[in-house]
């Protein structure tokens, strides 16, 4: 009824392994992000403690940085996401498209019986 | 469930932005204020640099979430109609169970009947299935395909015979007695008069009442001048929709209603006029 290609449990099989894929990168991306997270949080301690108490303009301007850093780290990480997403959504649409296609054979298959 | 979690989430972030940017503005304004000490000033800074990097890390946690939760999604929606044994139960039964209809003699249980109710079985699972994790599509939708099977043994007990031959068929094939037993459950019960016990054979039943708005169907009957069965079987659709159990099912019925209508009101002959003329003023259409 279906070729090993068109084999239902292969389109299944596939369809979760591209999902696999698509939360093994995001305990990438997780991993990336917060350890880079920490990196900015050492740098800003390590700045701070290089400037006097009194300098609350300095301290400011430190923390003023470290948003500017964390934002863009966490812009980039949502973009990561975005990318990676729509690269398992295309993927598992087209298993999608054969799964809907073996359902249809069957469909054909019935009607002509 | 996890809506509660969520908001507590965001309420605990909400927090810390008005603690970070209250202290902001106070150390940015430092120089001109009175109200802390350097010394408080120092902590208050060593303090924002955590809060700026807590706050990070739990909104990339959130976006972070979100995609798993998609995923999520997309793997119950991929995996509810193929997966485990189930699924090739489908494709086993589906032909052998179309070769059995097939012997039945009776137009109005034909072939394309069997069709019909396995494409309202499979619209039903795909509205229901987000809901209802438990339900199984491919027994709902292989148990579509059986539901009539018995038929061609005998017509007035066919609802349980057919269920015994599904289930029968379904071991004689390797399927576990858990699945077999699914499928005689989604069968033995499809009678309209009668009341199902599973999910399963309630998407059976209600598939099977659906192809009442079969126009094809109806045609049939009517060019085969059958006015008993009309008769019957226009009892039956005015009061199908009250009579469908299923949410899903009352949708599929109003979505295909008005084409139905259309139909009928094509059909001309004579003998048909009384009960065309009953459609269409129950169902609010004035007659032409």
């Amino acid at each position: 009824m279906t070729t090993k290609a068109q084999d239902p449990k292969s389109l299944n099989r596939l369809y979760n392994e591209e999902i696999d894929k698509f939360e093994a990168r995001l305990d990438k991306f997780e991993a990336a992000f917060n350890r880079r997270c920490e990196e900015i949080r050492t740098e800003s301690h390590l700045k701070l403690d290089a400037l006097p108490k009194s300098d609350r303009i300095g301290r400011g301007r430190v923390l003023t940085e470290e948003k500017k850093e964390l934002d863009q780290v966490l812009r980039e990480l949502k973009m990561a996401i975005k990318n990676s997403g729509h690269e398992m959504r295309k993927t598992i649409e087209r298993i999608q498209t054969q799964i809907d296609g073996v359902a249809a054979d069957v469909e054909n298959e019935l009607g002509t019986l | 469930m996890l809506k509660e979690p969520f908001l507590q989430f965001d309420f605990i972030l909400g927090v810390k932005r008005l603690v970070f940017v209250e202290s902001m503005g106070s150390s940015e304004s430092a120089s001109s204020s009175a109200a802390a000490s350097p010394q408080e000033g120092a902590e208050n800074a060593d303090a924002n640099a955590d809060i700026l990097v807590e706050i990070t890390k739990s909104e990339g946690s959130a976006a972070l979430n979100a995609a798993r939760q998609e995923a999520a999604k997309l793997r119950a929606a991929g995996g509810g109609k193929l997966q485990d044994e189930s699924q090739a139960m489908f494709d086993k039964l589906s032909t052998q169970g179309s070769g059995g209809v097939a012997q039945v003699v009776d137009p109005a249980h034909s072939n394309r009947h069997m069709q019909n109710v396995l494409q309202n079985a499979m619209e039903i699972t795909e509205e229901m299935e987000k809901d209802n994790p438990n339900l199984n599509a491919a027994v709902a939708e292989t148990a579509a395909i059986w539901h009539d099977v018995g038929r061609a043994e005998d017509p007035k007990e066919h609802e349980s015979l057919g269920a015994l031959l599904a289930h029968n068929e379904a071991l004689r094939m390797g399927f576990s007695l858990e699945t077999a037993t699914k499928m005689f459950n989604a069968i033995v019960h499809h009678k309209w008069s009668d009341e199902p016990k599973t999910l399963e054979g309630h998407i059976v039943r209600d598939a099977d009442k659906l192809d009442f708005l079969d126009g094809e169907r109806w045609r049939k009957r009517v060019e085969g001048k059958k006015y008993d069965e009309l008769k019957y079987v226009t009892g039956i659709l005015l009061n199908l929709r009250d009579r469908l159990k299923l949410e899903a099912s009352k949708k599929i019925f109003d979505k295909r209603l008005p084409a139905f209508l259309d139909f009928i009101e094509t059909v001309e002959d004579e003998g048909f006029e009384p009960y065309k003329k009953q459609i269409m003023t129950t169902f609010g259409r004035s007659p032409k």
